[in-house]
């Protein structure tokens, strides 16, 4: 391969993930949270950038797009990485701007306190369990059917792994560590299916 | 045996061919698919648009097997476009990976399956809840807020950007790979570029004047000629595909 096509291949993947992790790193910077944090938290902080919020998740939408379509053998596994992807997009694109619309727009509009933990509640309920139901089940699953046959152990250990944060997982808020480990297992399911379909081998690209 | 299965081949390459000589109707059909949504809700309130939540059940009182049937239609138009526009890329696919746009029309199938038959299954529902409530209730406010952040993804985040930047990048490299007249070219080129910068532009137009107006309905008219634009490029570029 010229060299040329593979750092323009290497650079596209890197700058993939740096997109993927866009969203975050804004957090980061305006509201010193990794992920999306409390209602009236986001109003204080983000106030007028809510645009450029909206810009990085349509940028990770397409982040998102493009890493999965690095995937090898994609005429036999096709169907469950296309499942993969829509949970993936529901859970890190159609949840969190829905959250972050809601935080940003409604608490300087909507009066009463009441109302507010209501809605606040029904989003945590969402985002919670499209986490747990995408994230920690069924993304997991359709892994470790793919990767099975090839890398049994390290398949096993990272599925397990997903079911146990399952058995640790909390609806509330408050107990921050179980959310930061089913993220972390979540992340490195991703990246065992990346590994195991030829996403960090070079290989000539289409596109 | 060999020589019947090349039969059978034969037979299905020329049904499928039969069907890409005549695409007119498939195609009028999906932009009829396209515009229903709106030529339904003209006729029972006067807007293109959905009406307010609190409104939309009274105008859809009688007519809901019709609008169920209309979300029916719109989702096999959106299943029609996606599968013209994909056997382009399988036919031209050798690698043992998707290309990104094979996997960009996926994505784009689901977020306007959810847009345009999720959403406003969501709306009808949400309207017929509101129906029940008085409009001080602590219910009202929360199914509006609520009715709100849906309404929300659907207009300014899928169709706002998600779905028109898809498009554009579907369109531009259908035209770029696939098209040999150079004007259908440059005119794919433009309507792509002109999908991707409007969002932007809008964003920079006062709120409420009467010019951001013109500019979303025009956008939203070329954002829907675009579907009809790009299976027609695509059915071309499948038949030349065939033929070769």
């Amino acid at each position: 391969m010229p060299k040329l096509a593979f750092f323009r291949e290497k650079g596209l993947l890197i700058l993939s993930f740096l997109l993927f992790f866009l969203p975050n790193v804004t957090n980061l910077l305006l509201l010193k949270s990794w992920f999306p944090i409390g209602i009236n938290h986001f109003q204080v902080m983000v106030g007028d950038l809510a645009g450029i919020y909206e810009v990085t998740y349509v940028l990770r939408f397409f982040a998102l797009i493009y890493l999965f379509s690095l995937l090898k053998n994609w005429k036999k596994w096709k169907y469950l990485f296309d499942v993969c992807l829509v949970s993936l997009i529901i859970v890190f694109v159609i949840t969190p701007i829905l959250y972050l619309w809601l935080s940003a727009n409604f608490t300087g509009q909507i009066k009463g306190y009441e109302i507010f933990r209501s809605l606040n509640l029904l989003y945590m309920i969402i985002s919670n369990t499209t986490s747990l139901l995408f994230l920690n089940i069924l993304v997991p699953c359709l892994i470790f059917l793919n990767s099975f046959k090839r890398k049994k152990v390290l398949s096993i250990v990272v599925f397990f792994s997903s079911l146990a944060t399952i058995h640790f997982y909390s609806f509330n808020i408050e107990r921050f560590s179980p959310h930061l480990i089913s993220y972390l297992v979540g992340t490195l399911n991703v990246l065992l299916l990346f590994y195991l379909n030829g996403v960090f081998s070079t290989n000539k690209l289409e596109c | 045996m060999n020589t019947t299965s090349t039969k059978v081949n034969d037979v299905m390459k020329k049904n499928k061919l039969a069907a890409l000589n005549s695409p007119w109707i498939i195609i009028v059909l999906v932009f009829l698919s396209r515009i229903c949504h709106n030529i339904f809700m003209f006729s029972i309130s006067g807007d293109i648009f959905s009406p307010h939540i609190s409104k939309v059940f009274s105008y859809l009182v009688g007519y809901e097997l019709i609008y169920f049937a209309i979300l029916l239609y719109v989702f096999f138009g959106i299943c029609s476009f996606t599968g013209v526009v994909s056997r382009l890329f399988v036919l031209n696919n050798t690698s043992d990976r998707r290309s990104f746009l094979s996997v960009l029309l996926t994505s784009l199938c689901f977020i306007l399956i959810l847009s345009d038959v999720l959403i406003p299954f969501l709306i009808y529902q949400f309207s017929f809840f509101f129906s029940n409530l008085l409009g001080g209730d602590e219910l009202y406010r929360i199914l509006l807020a609520n009715y709100k952040a849906f309404y929300y993804v659907q207009t300014e985040v899928i169709e706002e950007y998600l779905a028109p930047f898809s498009l554009a990048l579907i369109c531009f490299y259908v035209a770029k790979e696939f098209c040999e007249s150079l004007v259908l070219k440059r005119f794919s080129f433009f309507l792509s570029v002109l999908l991707l910068v409007f969002p932007f532009i809008l964003a920079l137009t006062p709120e409420d004047s009467t010019l951001e107006l013109v500019l979303m309905y025009f956008g939203y008219s070329i954002y829907q000629l675009m579907f009809p634009f790009l299976m027609y490029l695509s059915i071309q570029a499948t038949k030349k595909n065939y033929h070769a």
